[in-house]
């Protein structure tokens, strides 16, 4: 069932990813300086904020499969944003859990009703409702439409969710990167931070191409079943 | 101690959910293909 291409592909951004992994690790845990105020918990931020990116990735691919499919009904569009959507949530909640235990030592606390973790919150039920949506429509088409309107319409939790440390007096620190005035981070944590957000895009575009690989099986699986 | 214990969790949890992805991902694939194969058998 799978083609040499796809078994390239995977090939590829395996091992690319792992090979970025590994000195992502070692650069976080032991190349990073420690921060001057958070001391070395702040390590935690290397794989806090690539799996939040990684998140707003996926949901982002969600929201152009989504659009794709109820425009021009080809389930292979359907199937990416599916697929995507299983990805975003994994790393949403892992994004979560992350800057939950960050939070313990640094704000005392677990958890807030701070703007941005709520938001990211919600945007993790968003798609996790999508996912359910799917498995539980009576109707795998039927099901498959009405989750590319969840996932378009999911797609406005991700600049609210970004912007909600600008727009709301908020715990969460505001954007440290993307920013007038550049960069607020020291060059040695920004190199880290950035290689472990390229590690993380490698990793998700790896994930993609053996999530959809797998559907491909389970479609001509269900497609031979009928036929028998 | 610096709160290593914390950064470790992270980090762990983190590998663990990944690594816990991929070992669906890969049953999954080797379910299909195993009744792929049994109903190639019966054919």
């Amino acid at each position: 069932m799978m083609t040499r291409s796809t078994h390239v592909c995977r090939a590829v951004l395996g091992w690319s990813s792992l090979g970025l992994l590994l000195p992502g690790l070692f650069a976080a845990l032991i190349l990073a300086p420690p921060d001057a105020v958070q001391g070395n918990v702040q390590r935690i931020m290397y794989v806090h904020v690539p799996a939040a990116w990684v998140g707003f990735l996926a949901f982002f691919v969600v929201f152009v499969g989504s659009v794709l499919y109820l425009v021009r009904g080809t389930p292979g569009w359907d199937s990416l944003a599916a697929a995507s959507a299983e990805i975003g949530v994994l790393f949403t909640a892992q994004a979560i859990v992350a800057g939950a235990i960050w939070g313990k030592p640094t704000w005392g606390t677990w958890w807030t009703w701070d703007p941005r973790l709520t938001t990211t919150a919600i945007l993790l039920l968003i798609y996790a409702g999508y996912l359910l949506l799917r498995s539980m429509a009576s109707e795998a088409r039927r099901g498959a439409r009405l989750a590319a309107v969840l996932g378009i319409v999911g797609f406005v939790d991700i600049p609210i969710t970004y912007m909600s440390v600008l727009w709301w007096r908020t715990l969460h620190q505001g954007p440290s990167i993307l920013r007038s005035g550049g960069p607020t981070m020291a060059t040695p944590m920004l190199l880290v931070l950035l290689l472990n957000v390229l590690a993380f895009s490698v990793l998700y575009g790896y994930l993609l191409v053996r999530r959809l690989d797998l559907q491909r099986l389970e479609t001509h699986m269900l497609a031979v079943t009928r036929e028998g | 101690m610096d709160n290593w214990p914390y950064i470790v969790a992270a980090y762990a949890l983190t590998g663990l959910s990944l690594l816990g992805y991929l070992w669906y991902l890969r049953q999954a694939e080797r379910r299909i293909r195993c009744e792929q194969e049994t109903r190639h058998v019966q054919q």
